[in-house]
């Protein structure tokens, strides 16, 4: 399998009152395509901050992270806003989509921004509404984001996250604003998605939903201290194993 | 005083004049007669031929009414400005407080009564509004003794300016104020503990908000969005629309009267026929106004035509004189003034009813004239001038802003006497072939050198010169006006753009993170602003008229034109003005709207 995302020595560090916080030191890991990654970590770890720093959303402070073979740290800010509506794809806890406009609209407005997607409108429009049918929520289509619920909602997200066809998602606590059926549900679709092709990369504090990717990332302190990879594990043990291996990282 | 120049000279100076040359030719004596009982005064005065005018009291307060037109202007525009100011407060006291709901919400939850947490806003706005009240009564000083020099130019005024009374004045203001925020903080009772812990969102008032769908339009999604955004949540943007509406029409009245007043147009609302030049003659009052004044006037104008008609313009030259009659309806009766054309007809007037008087037993009149008279069209009325009584029939109505449209309109040859005649107007020329305007200003250079020792000018500025170089005035006033709206318009206008930036602060993030680019998430916010300033304009550019007339229509009633067609500096009014605020307005959102680029995509876990 090829990388798709390489992290070599990234380093982040935040000043605040002239006080310096280096949230990520000296971070080293990679992706290859199709996998299906967690982040876990206990909270102030540097989980989000790994996860918005190699996928452009913010700026690393130093090291290198290659994108598809790109060096995202040579990027312009307009280079780095393109690479993210056509290559990438995210998820986010709040399910944050504009309020004045449908579902579907919210859906494919990503598809209608980028040039890259080279789609009729009409073919854009299409597509949305089969991604809806995918995820088994084309019934609240024309429905305003204020009328469905959150499961419904992160779902519609994942539609989003996937209008233009990305080469890999990015999603931060995606089933930390749900109830476990919702999470569940949520979940499957990720892991649906990632079987279809879709790499994934993803940050969460649950242990059940960290158990449905193939590897996991524990950082603490900014630090990969460790990996556990489960590809291969039996789908019924994989949850207690992890568990047990996160106990030994001191989760 | 009224319009004529005067000197003030001392009484040894007066002796030298005297001396010099009789006065009596030019003596008039102005008597004021103190009693209210009018009507028994004017028939009194009717029947007295040596009275070239009288006015009564409310006629004479009239005769400032050009002032009074400037004053009408300053005082719509000041409501206009006091209704904006309103405006913004109220939208200012809203949008802290929809800011402040987690605030309000925990002093709720923790037992602090509504009454209590308004007061606690009541309290800063007294204090602003005190501030303010201070500083304005500090500037007023100033500003009040240079509007009172302007005024003062005309009218002999005492000195009122009182500290006591302005004390006064800025307190009332000041409690308005205070009143109207404690009426604004109402909405503190909408917001519960629940708003402070579901971050706004209770979920049990959720309205349907998408009103279009973007679907498979041919649109870009940040100008769809834009507009989905207004018609989504109509009310967020109508404030906007109404201040830039006010702003832009009240600028759009200023312009459109101010182009009014200096177009040949005008010749018409001051009883004078079109024309395309007139030449003002000097001393003309000492030459017509004798015993064969007619016979001079004609072969004036007889040499003016033919001095053009050598140059090969082909052209009409026409004058208007004025004199004082009696017209009398039953028991009614009236003075007023007579105005007769020379060489021409009553055809080239306008009239608001009827048809042009074609005969010497014809007359037209002004609807106030008529209305005074209780006479209409058809009927008949005896006219009496210096020369004798005539049984006229009334056949025309019409508006006139001349001696506050108190005046008839008679069949050329009525008046013989020249010698008394009330006044006459200047020198009107009409050229045939139809110049155009670059050919007028030609021509009116030519004529110049033709006469040195008179003005000749176009019609425009003809008006502007009958009328006092008020349309001079005007464009000051608009020249004033123009920042002045801009500044309300961007202040406005950032204000929004701030409280848009605030609220949309997780939109933005996300719209950031998912690959929206800074510029385009910019235009979406400046496109919102920018369609609705359009509108603005838009609405505004639609009822320039009716809402002039509605504005100043009173004024223009008063002095005599009740139907009044603006004329319209198409350019000017709806290009160049809407263009210059809607420019600035705009930039001024986008300086604004620079601040999205402080917003991190990777504040979208943590925006509220």
């Amino acid at each position: 399998m090829a990388i798709i995302l390489e992290v070599t020595d990234l380093c982040k560090t935040y000043i605040t009152n002239k006080r310096q916080n280096n949230v990520l030191r000296n971070v080293n890991f990679s992706v290859d395509e199709g996998e299906m990654v967690a982040v876990m970590g206990p909270s102030g770890s540097g989980k989000s901050t790994l996860l918005y720093t190699v996928s452009g959303m913010d700026r690393m402070t130093a090291g290198k992270v290659l994108f598809n073979g790109k060096d995202i740290s040579k990027l312009k800010p307009n280079e780095l806003a393109a690479l993210r509506l056509d290559e990438m794809g995210f998820i986010f806890q709040q399910m944050y989509m504009l309020k004045n406009l449908s579902v579907l609209d919210n859906i494919i407005l990503p598809a209608r921004q980028s040039k890259a997607n080279t789609l009729s409108a009409k073919e854009k429009l299409e597509r949305g509404k089969e991604l809806m049918r995918r995820l088994g929520i084309i019934e609240i289509a024309d429905n305003d984001i204020n009328e469905v619920s959150g499961g419904q909602l992160q779902r519609a997200c994942i539609c989003r996250s996937m209008i233009n066809a990305p080469k890999m998602i990015f999603a931060d606590e995606p089933t930390g604003a749900l109830n476990r059926q919702s999470s569940n549900e949520v979940m499957e679709e990720l892991c649906k998605i990632n079987a279809d092709g879709t790499t994934i990369m993803l940050v969460t504090h649950d242990a059940k939903v960290a158990a449905k990717c193939s590897r996991v990332l524990y950082i603490v302190d900014g630090n990969i201290q460790g990996e556990y990879n489960l590809s291969g594990k039996d789908e019924r043990t994989r949850e207690r194993a992890l568990n047990n291996w996160l106990m030994e990282q001191g989760w | 005083m009224m319009g004529n120049a005067r000197f003030l000279i001392s009484e040894n100076d007066y002796k030298a004049f005297e001396k010099a040359e009789p006065l009596e030719p030019y003596l008039f004596y102005l008597s004021f007669i103190d009693t209210d009982d009018i009507p028994t005064l004017e028939k009194a005065l009717n029947d007295c031929d040596a009275i070239a005018f009288s006015l009564d009291r409310s006629t004479l307060q009239f005769t400032y009414i050009l002032e009074m037109v400037i004053a009408g202007i300053l005082l719509v525009v000041s409501i206009a400005l006091i209704i904006i100011a309103v405006v913004i407060l109220r939208f200012t006291i809203s949008f802290t407080l929809s800011e402040e709901y987690r605030q309000i919400g925990i002093m709720k939850a923790i037992g602090i009564p509504n009454r209590k947490i308004r007061s606690l806003y009541l309290v800063k706005y007294l204090a602003i509004s005190v501030l303010g009240a201070i500083i304005g009564l500090t500037l007023s000083f100033p500003f009040g003794s240079t509007l009172l020099k302007m005024v003062s130019q005309n009218i002999v005024m005492e000195n009122s300016n009182s500290l006591l009374l302005g004390v006064l004045c800025a307190a009332a203001v000041v409690c308005t104020i205070v009143l109207f925020c404690y009426l604004s903080t109402r909405k503190v009772k909408k917001f519960t503990p629940v708003d402070a812990v579901r971050s706004g969102t209770t979920g049990e008032r959720y309205k349907k908000k998408g009103v279009i769908k973007l679907g498979k339009k041919p649109v870009r999604p940040v100008f769809f969005m834009a507009v989905n955004d207004i018609l989504s949540s109509p009310k967020r943007f109508l404030i906007m629309l109404f201040t830039f509406f006010v702003g832009i029409s009240m600028l759009m009245v200023g312009l459109n009267i101010s182009s009014t007043m200096t177009s040949g147009k005008m010749l018409g609302w001051i009883n004078m026929a079109q024309c395309d030049a007139a030449l003002v003659e000097s001393g003309s009052i000492e030459k017509y106004m004798v015993a064969d004044g007619r016979e001079k006037l004609n072969q004036k104008i007889s040499e003016i035509e033919s001095d053009l008609s050598e140059k090969g313009w082909e052209a009409d030259c026409f004058v208007e004189v004025i004199t004082t009659v009696i017209v009398t309806k039953g028991d009614t009766k009236l003075k007023t003034n007579g105005v007769e054309g020379i060489n021409m007809t009553p055809d080239e007037y306008m009239y608001l009813e009827g048809t042009a008087p074609q005969n010497k037993n014809e007359i037209a009149m002004s609807y106030i004239v008529a209305d005074k008279l209780g006479a209409q069209i058809g009927d008949t009325v005896t006219v009496k001038t210096p020369d004798g009584e005539t049984e006229c029939m009334i056949t025309a109505v019409y508006q006139t802003m001349m001696s506050l449209g108190n005046n008839i309109r008679m069949y050329p040859g009525q008046t013989y006497s020249f010698q008394n005649l009330v006044g006459l107007n200047d020198l009107q020329i009409r050229f045939n072939d139809d110049p155009s305007t670059g050919e007028i200003e030609k021509r009116i250079e030519a004529i110049k050198e033709m006469y040195p020792d008179d003005k000749v000018m176009n019609a425009g500025d003809y008006v502007d010169y009958c009328v006092g170089g008020v349309g001079g005035m005007m464009d000051g006033v608009t020249g004033l006006l123009l920042p002045v709206i801009i500044l309300i318009d961007i202040l406005v206008a950032v204000l929004m753009e701030k409280s848009f930036l605030t609220k949309e602060r997780g939109e933005i993030a996300m719209l950031k993170a998912i690959g929206f680019k800074n510029r385009s998430i910019i235009l979406w916010q400046i496109l919102r602003i920018a369609i609705v300033m359009i509108a603005a304009v838009l609405f505004s550019v639609a009822l320039a008229d009716p809402i002039g007339k509605l504005t100043t229509g009173g004024i223009f009633q008063m002095m005599g034109a009740k139907n009044i067609i603006f004329d319209m500096d198409v350019l000017k009014t709806f290009v160049i003005y809407p263009a210059v605020i809607l420019a600035a307005t705009v930039f001024s959102v986008f300086l604004t709207a620079l601040l999205i680029r402080k917003v991190n995509s990777n504040e979208i876990n943590s925006v509220e």
